[in-house]
């Protein structure tokens, strides 16, 4: 059974031009903070989705970038498990 | 590469000066210049060496890699350093050293080298600061990887490979030839690239430092210092050479 993701977006001040967040919630508990990347600093990677935060399962020591949203939220859901 | 021996000799003799005989025997060292491409490890985890390698040319690091393929990143090493005195006499390779630029070594096998320390107690001693000083920027590195915020941890990295490329001669008006790039910093200072790219954009934006494809730029040195809290004791040179 696929875990229930709900984005919601979020300006994220990271001190840097990238901005534009999405917060991740699952089950109603905030599970990380996406922030697509937007400084041109990132050259290769730019338009790349960030784990700016993980919380839970999803906090890493080396938060992972993604292509997409979508692939993002797989990378999420698995790491939060088979359950809802 | 005569050259590179006579730095080797000058790093070694920052904590004692050679006899003439001491210093003979390490000019007489016969080399065998061997290349390596980039991105080649000289020497594997696990594995035994016969030799130490005088790197001559290029830059090399120290790194493990855990299960999930993410590196860690240990330290840097420049021309004129000898790696890695530690398998001398440890046995077994308990990290890996790799090249990331085309480098140019001279393997010491290790026979010399314990016959060297043998004959010359006091080579011994200069080799076995020299090891000492390794430890020192480890120690360095633990801070540096442990409290530093992103950005001091950027900028302190940027700071100690300035530091150390000086004292090879390898900075010539405020430009040093540094090829590394975001991925390497971010492997050296536990961050991911993003920080690292946020980090060097902010020092860019705050005109300190401009890291640029193969080469670092540096636009304010002292507040460059004052970004990471750089203080170069770690280090324990005793003599910067002067610029070429």
């Amino acid at each position: 059974m696929s875990l229930e993701l709900l984005l919601r977006p979020v300006p994220v001040h990271t001190g840097s031009a990238d901005e534009d967040g999405q917060l991740v919630l699952a089950d109603g508990r905030l599970v990380a903070v996406l922030v697509r990347l937007g400084d041109a600093a990132h050259a290769g990677l730019l338009g790349a989705w960030f784990l700016e935060a993980g919380f839970g399962p999803c906090a890493q020591v080396a938060p992972p970038v993604f292509s997409d949203l979508d692939a993002a939220q797989d990378w999420i859901r698995q790491r939060l498990g088979p359950y809802a | 590469m005569a050259a590179m021996i006579g730095l080797f000799i000058r790093k070694l003799e920052q904590f004692g000066t050679l006899s003439h005989e001491e210093r003979q025997v390490i000019e007489n060292l016969p080399i065998n210049v061997r290349q390596v491409a980039a991105n080649h490890d000289i020497a594997r985890e696990g594995q035994r060496s016969d030799a130490c390698m005088l790197l001559l040319s290029g830059m090399v690091c120290r790194y493990r890699l855990l299960q999930n393929g993410q590196r860690q990143i240990m330290s840097f090493h420049f021309p004129g350093d000898i790696l890695d005195l530690t398998s001398l006499l440890l046995g077994n390779m308990d990290h890996n050293i790799g090249a990331l630029t085309p480098i140019e070594v001279a393997p010491i096998a290790h026979a010399t080298l314990l016959d060297w320390t043998e004959r010359y107690p006091r080579l011994g001693r200069l080799l076995w600061q020299d090891t000492l000083v390794d430890a020192a920027v480890f120690r360095e590195w633990v801070v540096n990887v442990g409290r530093r915020s992103v950005y001091a941890r950027t900028a302190h990295l940027l700071c100690e490979m300035v530091t150390r490329l000086s004292a090879v001669g390898l900075v010539h008006d405020d430009v040093c030839d540094l090829p590394i790039t975001p991925a390497e910093l971010a492997d050296a200072t536990g961050l991911s690239i993003v920080h690292v790219n946020r980090a060097l954009q902010e020092l860019r934006s705050k005109q300190l430092v401009d890291l640029r494809d193969t080469a670092l730029v540096l636009l304010n040195w002292e507040g460059l210092q004052q970004a990471g809290g750089f203080n170069p004791g770690y280090l324990h040179q005793r003599v910067l050479s002067t610029a070429a």
